[in-house]
């Protein structure tokens, strides 16, 4: 079933399209949801409310983009909804030094590389998580980060960069990127200044 | 530079291996948003509320129409006398009773007049008679009812068996029966074949008994109906494409099969669908639907009624009280519980105010300790005549008795009944999540059916008489709740007072009893979008 069939049924408030739809998206969308959550129950949570925004609000869809630019955008959106009702969340994006994470060995769960990856981003502490995702992974500027989470356009990037210096350290000792602060020469390997 | 190739290279990493990420959700979500976005398709809430609401009627049926309950209707005896002991009035209350009483082919009665006093002539011999004609007649006819059930359903049965077995003398059995072939419409045929019913199977249903046909007609050319009317121009596209899903399934196509649809009809698709988007509902998002229960404590307040209350003293708001003292300490009577059911819809029409009605079912229920008797007494219940102005007295049997007797028994004043509430609620305060609500509602009731036992004039007997039950009723209900949402369902949970405005017995009977109910609500509603 094309993408433009499926749209035309989900139009149509047709229940099979709409299947059709769910089927094909939300495999991704629920990764992209457990980047955000707190745990996978949390993740589902926000899936549910995002598609049913998607079904309602499927008529605003222009085909201008990718459909599946246009669900992101809502997932994504809904899912700092959620976070921002979450007073706990709240707090921690505002929090210039959050407290650093466990990076032991077995805290770290090792299935295949992305579930990897993702399972190390969600070691970090909420407000950097967000920040790092907003930034890194769904491409979104810090002014606009600042605007989606009410802070400041600083705050956004100081917790960028923190978020992604805990986030090398992790890989790092998971042994999924090497240490860039080693640099191989033809002598064997050398540590160099920051 | 090197560094922030690094960058680069690290951010294209997560991204990439962030997009790889797919995790698969449980079905249970898909449910979720199913039910959400077609919520007509789903009222699992009303469904419950309409199969208990069905139930409580039943029961009440089942209650109000025990044989039993008919037995001191049946051996009572009546006397009427007259309450100031004046002949005049006698007379004429105890015709008007025995006009009333006639009428309610309850109880026979013959006034005369000599020494100023009413005797009686009891025709309880030959109501009782009649009453059990009748109940054999009925049976009977129940049984004869039955019967020809039983043996339809035995031959239609046969009929079938013996039609599968052979179908070839379909038509001859249809022949030899002389019934008319009923006429099935294009949609109900349409109906059958979808089941993947076979013409063998059908015939013999067509060649049931006529009463039955029509029966069978009837259902079908509602379900054709209904059929039709779900056909909207919109559905029209989903069958479209449910087709081409299906079809798509059946031959095993993956997605580069596209061309099965051609680009002019695809553009008609999305034009069509463009154009016939539907239209956005007034009520969107504004209207809920609600169930709920309400467990209570039941009770009364009973009194004399002050507008028949005989002024015996110069000081007659002080006798009144007193009177209803005495009353209050004769009886021995306690709280039960009951229960309310009720379903409705709730429309915002402010922010903070919501105004909703709905049907709802009631059990009230209180005991009187009292005493069993080996045999009945006689004693009277006073009643008031609204023509003269004037109480009387009436003879009842009975075999309770207020302060003694051969055994200690409960009994239990019930009443099933089913009202219409309408009313409003207020929202005090709270957030979308959780709030804290007032509500009141003004409930016309009708008295389905119930068990009364009235107190004898003189305090020491209670007799049964459920004539003197008010069919009509006027109820206010005060609750306060709290609100609070999850999975997209909105509970409420909190205490109701309920208020019975008129007495429970007629007018006639001279003290007044209301019901109080002290009940816990809860209660569950769905937006309906």
């Amino acid at each position: 079933m094309t993408e433009e069939l499926i749209l035309a049924g989900c139009l149509t408030n047709n229940a099979a399209a709409q299947e059709a739809l769910y089927a094909r998206f939300s495999p991704r969308m629920l990764g992209v949801c457990y980047r955000f959550a707190k745990n996978r129950e949390d993740a589902e949570d926000m899936l549910q409310e995002s598609f049913i925004k998607i079904f309602s609000q499927i008529h605003q869809f222009r085909n201008e983009g990718v459909l599946e630019g246009w669900i992101r955008r809502i997932v994504v959106h809904t899912c700092i909804n959620v976070l921002k009702k979450n007073k706990k969340f709240s707090d921690s994006i505002d929090i210039t030094f959050a407290s650093g994470i466990g990076t032991k060995e077995e805290t770290i769960p090792s299935i295949i590389q992305a579930k990897e990856v993702v399972e190390c981003i969600r070691l970090l502490p909420i407000g950097y998580r967000t920040v790092l995702n907003l930034y890194a992974i769904e491409g979104y500027s810090h002014r606009e980060i600042g605007d989606m989470l009410d802070i400041e356009e600083s705050t956004s990037r100081s917790q960028y960069t923190r978020a992604k210096s805990m986030l090398e350290a992790v890989l790092v000792k998971k042994k999924i990127i090497n240490d860039p602060s080693v640099k191989k020469t033809f002598f064997g390997t050398s540590r160099v200044a920051k | 530079m090197n560094r922030k190739f690094y960058t680069d290279d690290f951010e294209r990493m997560l991204k990439e291996m962030s997009d790889e990420f797919k995790m698969y959700p449980s079905k249970r979500i898909w449910n979720s948003i199913y039910n959400n976005i077609h919520p007509q398709r789903k009222w699992p809430s009303v469904g419950m509320s309409i199969s208990l609401i069905f139930t409580l009627i039943l029961v009440g049926h089942l209650n109000t129409s025990n044989p039993a309950l008919d037995y001191q209707l049946t051996s009572k005896q009546l006397v009427l006398k007259n309450a100031n002991d004046n002949p005049t009035n006698a007379i004429a209350n105890s015709t008007k009773f025995l006009d009333k009483s006639l009428t309610d082919n309850q109880r026979g009665v013959l006034p005369t007049n000599d020494l100023g006093s009413t005797t009686l002539v009891n025709k309880d011999k030959a109501y009782n008679n009649q009453s059990v004609t009748r109940q054999q007649n009925i049976y009977s006819n129940k049984q004869v009812s039955s019967k020809i059930n039983e043996k339809n359903v035995l031959d239609n049965e046969q009929a079938i068996a013996e039609t599968k077995l052979s179908p070839s003398n379909n038509h001859q059995d249809l022949n030899k029966s002389n019934q008319p072939v009923i006429n099935l419409t294009q949609n109900s045929v349409d109906l059958i074949a979808d089941n993947n019913s076979t013409e063998i199977e059908l015939e013999p249903i067509l060649s049931l008994p006529t009463s039955q046909k029509s029966n069978i007609d009837d259902l079908m050319n509602t379900i054709s109906e209904n059929e039709i009317s779900r056909r909207s121009i919109k559905n029209d596209i989903s069958e479209v494409l449910q087709n081409e899903i299906n079809s798509l399934n059946q031959k095993g196509l993956s997605q580069n099969k596209q061309e099965l649809v051609s680009e002019k009809d695809k553009e008609w698709i999305e034009n069509y669908a463009f154009y016939n988007r539907p239209a956005t509902k007034k009520w969107a998002g504004k209207l809920t639907t609600m169930a709920y229960a309400t467990p209570s404590v039941v009770y009364r307040s009973l009194s004399n009624n002050p507008n028949y209350f005989v002024n015996t003293n110069s000081n007659s708001s002080s006798s009144l009280i007193s009177a209803n003292q005495a009353l209050r300490e004769q009886l021995n009577q306690m709280p039960a519980m009951g229960l309310e059911i009720g379903t409705g819809l709730q429309y915002s029409i402010l922010k903070n105010l919501r105004i909703k009605g709905g049907v709802q079912l009631n059990f009230t229920r209180y005991s009187t300790k009292a005493f069993a008797n080996s045999h009945p007494f006689s004693t009277t219940i006073t009643l008031h005549d609204f023509v003269s102005n004037t109480n009387y007295e009436v003879y009842e049997s009975t075999p309770y008795s207020n302060k003694s007797g051969l055994e200690a028994i409960k009994l239990h004043n019930e009443t099933f009944q089913f009202s219409l509430p309408i009313g409003a609620d207020l929202k005090l305060a709270g957030n979308e999540k959780i709030q804290w609500n007032i509500g009141a509602t003004i409930q016309p009731t009708f008295v389905i059916g119930g068990k009364n036992y009235l107190i004898s004039s003189d305090y020491r007997n209670f007799v049964k008489e459920p004539s003197l039950l008010s069919r009509w009723n006027l109820n206010a209900g005060f609750e306060t709740f709290i609100t609070f949402k999850s999975n997209g369902l909105t509970w409420q949970i909190g205490p109701q007072f309920r208020r019975q405005l008129f007495s429970t017995n007629s007018k006639q009977y001279v003290m007044e009893e209301k019901l109080l109910n002290y009940g816990f609500k809860v209660g569950v509603s769905k937006l309906i979008k």
